[in-house]
């Protein structure tokens, strides 16, 4: 059904075809005239007889070898297309042309340098136009990023790291910003916009073999539209968050899809790849013919071009981090010292309540205790208050009862049993023991009274003495500890006049030992010899001992074993009396 | 893979953008939206067992306000033009850009697509006309990007030929 208008008119018929090659090659010529006809063997030998025995002939041919000036002017009519035809085919007469237009250009230059510069001047002023404009450009995009970054946190992070390095801003800005990936790199055919190759890939990019059109497209665009010169071209394209960066070589273009900011020297390497893929590709992209296979080949140089440079991670940790574990740590030691300085505390009360009479420390919730307390013990907060807690901690919550630990027991029982000043009390394993003295009726009400004191299986009184019965044994006592003997100045002996005292003394002695030995006492009895303070110490020391010795005597020679009484001396002050008197002391018994 | 970059010529208002939308989409919308620049669409189609990209130029047609760019013909492989059964001056203009092209770029393989096969019995084209471009080796095709008619043999013929010309 898809028929054309009418029959094809055969190609043979036809005007030749657009794009078909008409031009015979001059090999194909020379072909020809090697083409030889048999009828014309006759003519040949003729011809061979004739080189080989005419002379003239043969001499000319000798001329035209051996004249280097007619050799010279044959070799100059064939020299252009001789040299035309060993270019097209192979590189070798390139290799050996070099050295001689290396040394042709060089010595040129030496001799002549004006001839070289109006040469390539055309060539050079574009190309350093473009050069400097690049670098220009690159260094504008540089300021532009700094000042973009100017005023934000980072700008003023990247200034207090070149203040702390001594960095220029604008590099430490740049080591920041270059932040970059060259997703996808296209070879394209500059003539006719086919993609050649391409590398990465971006799942968002539109058909690699379109956008390499486009990119064309544009391209021609932008001349047409813009009338530039052929050698200014676009270099870039922006769209939304990316950049196309395009590197033109004779032949083919480079164009590299970038997400980000790139470093201008990647142009260095994109420019670097594509004059490897002209070196290396020279002759197929002269004779592309559509076919993109064989460019597979320049797959490793492009993906050199698949640069990518991410942030780079901050060494060190940020102050604001430091300060932030600091101030953590600072409120974990708080905290930590807190909660120690707390179980100090609670261990140093603890160990205080279980010592204390009286205290049972029954629980404990953090800042509340549960305490049982006798109510004669000591109220728990005092020890609180010694183990370093603050007034009102803890929180106690007290409850009665009754202890049996001993200093309690003891004081409970005194309370209830009204025991005078001279009674003690020792309770120790359910006996109570008490000693002292005690008026006769009040050891007898003790049994009934210990009956209201739970906790007591035995009552032990046997130290308790009834005070009535030591009665005439005090009165001996008081009276003889009454009597004192005096003495003159200087005077050590014991006069006339002071006979009776001593006879006095000695009777009250000798009762008190009596009645000692009635209930059961022993007596301490001291004689002490007195001075007054005038005079020399050693001398009045000497007289109150001569004193008590001349007393001590007395009573020996009235019958009472004095030599088993101790001495004692005294001093006195000036005026008051000098004397010498007996102190007995009744031993209590002890319970 | 083989590529051929093929341009769409013609004047304004052919149908060229219709024809790709056609050959590479497979759908037709009759709302007329003018091309600014170039078009650039992709269609892979298989020829004598090969596999051949077509790169389709879609350019822009030419009118009095805007003139071809030559430029946009570079490293074409063949060009398909399309001209407008419906006016007669449309033909006229693809003979001049043919023209134009052979001189700037020198002779491509191409095919002309007379356009708008749907609306046949209004065409006003010369067939006298049509019968010298045949005789001078022009490949024509009767096409219509509304029904689909010659659109895949138009684009087949200039891939074949590529393929022809390679073996």
């Amino acid at each position: 059904m898809n028929r054309p208008l009418q029959p094809t008119v055969p190609p043979s018929t036809a005007e030749p075809a657009p794009g078909d090659d008409q031009i015979n090659s001059p090999v194909d010529g020379a072909a020809e005239s090697h083409h030889v006809e048999p009828k014309q063997v006759d003519e040949e030998l003729e011809t061979l007889r004739r080189l080989l025995l005419d002379d003239s002939q043969i001499s000319d041919l000798r001329r035209r070898l051996d004249d280097p000036n007619i050799r010279a002017g044959e070799a100059a009519k064939i020299l252009a297309d001789a040299v035309r035809r060993a270019a097209s085919g192979d590189p070798e007469l390139a290799v050996a042309l070099r050295p001689l237009v290396e040394s042709g250009l060089h010595e040129s230059v030496r001799r002549n340098p004006a001839v070289i510069i109006d040469t390539i001047y055309p060539v050079l002023g574009p190309a350093i136009r473009k050069a400097v404009a690049s670098a220009v450009r690159g260094m504008v995009e540089s300021l532009n990023q700094v000042a973009e970054h100017s005023f934000t946190m980072h700008g003023l992070r990247w200034r207090m790291e070149a203040w702390r390095t001594g960095q220029p801003v604008a590099e430490v800005a740049l080591k920041y910003s270059v932040i970059y990936r060259v997703e996808q790199v296209l070879l394209i055919h500059r003539e006719t916009g086919l993609l050649l190759q391409s590398v990465g890939a971006d799942p968002a990019a539109r058909d690699q073999d379109l956008v390499s059109g486009m990119l064309t497209a544009i391209q021609d665009f932008v001349h047409d539209s813009f009338s530039v010169d052929r050698d200014q071209d676009l270099d870039r394209l922006e769209i939304g968050d990316f950049q196309v960066w395009i590197e033109r070589g004779p032949r083919a273009a480079l164009a590299a899809v970038i997400r980000g900011s790139a470093p201008r020297r990647l142009r260095a390497t994109l420019s670097d790849a594509l004059a490897a893929v002209h070196r290396d590709m020279r002759m197929r992209l002269e004779k592309f013919d559509g076919d993109a296979a064989p460019f597979e080949a320049v797959r490793p140089a492009l993906e050199e071009c698949l640069e990518q440079e991410f942030k780079e991670n901050r060494k060190g940790f940020s102050p604001a981090f430091v300060a932030l574990c600091g101030l953590l740590a600072l409120v974990l030691g708080f905290w930590g010292f807190g909660l120690w300085r707390e179980s100090r505390r609670w261990s140093y009360l603890t160990q205080v309540l279980e010592r204390e009479p009286g205290l049972v420390l029954v629980e404990r919730h953090g800042d509340y205790a549960s305490v049982l307390r006798d109510p004669l013990a000591r109220h728990p907060s005092e020890l609180a208050a010694e183990a370093g807690f603050e007034p009102g901690e803890p929180n106690f919550e007290l409850r009665p009862y009754l202890s049996f630990d001993a200093p309690i027991f003891e004081r409970r029982a005194r309370n209830i049993l009204h025991a005078p000043e001279g009674v003690r009390l020792r309770y120790s394993d359910g006996v109570l023991k008490m000693a002292g003295e005690a008026p006769r009726g009040w050891i007898g009400t003790l049994p009934a009274l210990t009956a209201w004191l739970p906790g007591v299986d035995r009552l032990d009184t046997s130290g308790l003495t009834a005070s009535d019965d030591l009665e005439p044994l005090n009165a001996a006592v008081r009276r003889a500890n009454e009597i004192q003997l005096e003495f003159d100045s200087e005077i050590t002996t014991i006069g006339p006049n002071q006979a009776d005292a001593v006879a006095a003394l000695a009777s009250a002695i000798q009762d008190a030992e009596r009645e000692a030995a009635k209930v059961g006492r022993k007596l301490e009895i001291t004689v002490v010899g007195r001075a007054d303070e005038s005079g020399e110490a050693a001398y009045n020391a000497r007289l109150s001992q001569q004193r008590a010795a001349a007393l001590q005597a007395a009573l020996g020679a009235r019958g009472l074993r004095s030599d088993s009484y101790s001495t004692r001396t005294e001093m006195v002050e000036a005026g008051r009396d000098r004397t010498a008197s007996v102190e007995i002391r009744v031993a209590g018994a002890t319970p | 893979m083989i590529s051929r970059k093929i341009c769409l010529l013609g004047a304004s208002a052919v149908g060229k953008t219709s024809l790709v939308r056609r050959f590479v989409h497979g759908v037709f919308d009759d709302k007329y939206l003018t091309t600014v620049g170039v078009k650039i669409d992709k269609r892979t189609v298989e020829s004598e067992g090969q596999e051949v990209n077509l790169i389709l130029w879609d350019i822009s047609g030419e009118d009095e306000f805007s003139q071809l760019q030559m430029s946009y013909l570079r490293g074409a492989a063949g060009y398909l033009f399309v001209a407008d059964g419906l006016r007669p001056a449309t033909l006229a203009k693809v003979i001049e850009i043919e023209r134009r092209a052979r001189e700037a770029l020198g002779p491509r393989r191409f095919v002309l697509a007379i356009n708008k096969v749907d609306l046949e019995a209004d065409w006003r084209l010369d067939e006298a006309e049509l019968e010298t471009l045949r005789k001078q080796g022009w490949k024509l095709f009767r096409t219509s990007a509304l029904s689909g008619e010659g659109v895949a043999a138009a684009f087949d013929e200039l891939a074949s030929a590529e393929a022809d010309a390679l073996s």
